[in-house]
């Protein structure tokens, strides 16, 4: 390769864009090269500042109501009646869920998994909807952690994961499949992630599996005695990424209260 | 549609809506009408919708997109960027230049100012690719553009921020 015929794929490097074959190809050009190499330097240091720096414009509040009620063919949209129909709604879909959660029982895991992914996206997108990301924002750790007692009967582990990239917003809590779920909001970039974590003993830790549901992506996994679902609209990699993250840096072993 | 399925599938992705249409329009009112508009057309066409895109958010941004360049067209802010038809024949010309921008020199407002600058056509890759982190793909997909075209306009869109952010940076000093 020369340097000609690097330039046009500078940008497509720097992305991580081309395949492997070309890749290895610029990895030795540049690593001759000191003029492309810098050339490269330059696109990721642009690359990096637009994505640290410029503004990210988030919908106004009330655009959601807004279009929510060109949704309903409904009569009157003042905010209360809103409210009401929504919550109407919300409880119908647990109705409905509980029915098909007692009429047709999981006949295997993976169907059960299917469903209560379809539970934790709607708790995630629930959470997006209402503005309700957290009930108790933080970022420090020592402050969500205690936040949890005397709200549920677990300890959830809650970890500062900010070296990996994972803004910890804050907790909140949920309901899964008629128990009580911790949920821990982290942020990876512009991404919210929830993570949903509920005590289930599988005697042994299980590796992570990942589902999409919807556009979002899923990662499960049990640990320690939890079970532990992440969702966000991030990729699957970020979602393993956190995981790994939580299972390297591990706490001591949550306790379960009497 | 039910609502449930507008709930899970069109509003969460209200914030990477709003923020495209934001660029593009370069104004929050703006935003505000395309981004409606672009939502009702979503419910209308969801039936239509059976998770082909690769997802919902690039199925909705792809609806953002084309009802913001509907709107550029009526209200007669849009012209096309000129050279466009040219992009294929010289990547290599797109490479950054040699010049050397100190990045920690740059700061919010001078970059927005600079994207805002930008032909619309390279805003688009620009923010689907920083702000939205999505691959090649998913951007060809969304502009309905072959792969070549994404990653020369997004050269070309790279170039000129740094030429942009260039003169502002001498010009703050001088």
């Amino acid at each position: 390769m020369n340097c000609d015929s690097v330039k046009g794929l500078l940008n497509a490097y720097a992305d991580c864009e081309l395949d492997l074959v070309r890749t290895l190809e610029m990895d030795q050009h540049l690593h001759e090269c000191q003029g492309c190499s810098a050339a490269v330097e330059q696109v990721r240091s642009l690359s990096s500042a637009i994505r640290e720096k410029l503004p990210y414009h988030r919908a106004p509040e009330g655009l959601a109501k807004r279009i929510g009620r060109g949704v309903q063919p409904s009569t009157e949209a003042g905010p209360r009646t809103y409210r009401r129909t929504w919550l109407a709604a919300a409880a119908a879909l647990l109705l409905f869920a509980s029915i098909v959660g007692i009429v047709i029982p999981a006949l295997a895991d993976r169907s059960a998994n299917r469903q209560l992914a379809q539970e934790i996206v709607a708790g995630h997108v629930r959470s997006l909807m209402a503005e309700h990301l957290t009930d108790v924002p933080s970022s420090d750790q020592h402050t969500v952690k205690p936040w949890f007692d005397g709200r549920i009967d677990f300890a959830p582990p809650v970890e500062d994961l900010s070296a990996q990239g994972f803004t910890l917003v804050g907790g909140r809590l949920d309901y899964i499949q008629q128990h009580s779920a911790a949920v821990l909001v982290y942020r990876y970039r512009k991404h919210p992630i929830n993570l949903f974590i509920w005590p289930e003993d599988r005697g042994t830790s299980t590796s992570a599996a990942t589902l999409t549901r919807d556009g979002y992506n899923l990662l499960h996994w049990n640990d320690r005695g939890m079970a532990f679902w992440a969702v966000s609209d991030a990729s699957e990699q970020t979602l393993q990424a956190l995981s790994d993250a939580l299972q390297h840096n591990p706490t001591p072993a949550p306790t379960t209260a009497p | 549609m039910t609502r449930e399925r507008v709930e899970q599938v069109v509003l969460p992705h209200l914030d990477a809506a709003y923020n495209l249409a934001h660029y593009l329009t370069g104004n929050p009112t703006d935003a505000e009408d395309v981004v409606q508009e672009a939502c009702l057309r979503a419910i209308r066409a969801f039936d239509g919708y059976h998770g082909g895109m690769s997802s919902a958010r690039s199925w909705m941004l792809t609806i953002v997109r084309n009802t913001t360049y509907t709107w550029l067209r009526t209200n007669r802010k849009y012209a096309p960027a000129t050279g466009m038809d040219e992009e294929m024949e010289n990547v290599a010309a797109d490479a950054p230049d040699p010049e050397q921008i100190l990045m920690q020199s740059v700061d919010a407002q001078m970059l927005a100012d600079a994207v805002q600058q930008l032909p619309v056509e390279y805003r688009e890759v620009l923010v689907l690719r920083e702000l939205e982190v999505m691959s090649y793909k998913e951007i060809a997909d969304i502009c309905g553009l072959p792969l070549g075209t994404v990653m020369s306009r997004l050269a070309r869109a790279r170039k000129q921020m740094q030429q942009l952010l260039g003169g502002k940076v001498r010009g703050g000093v001088a």
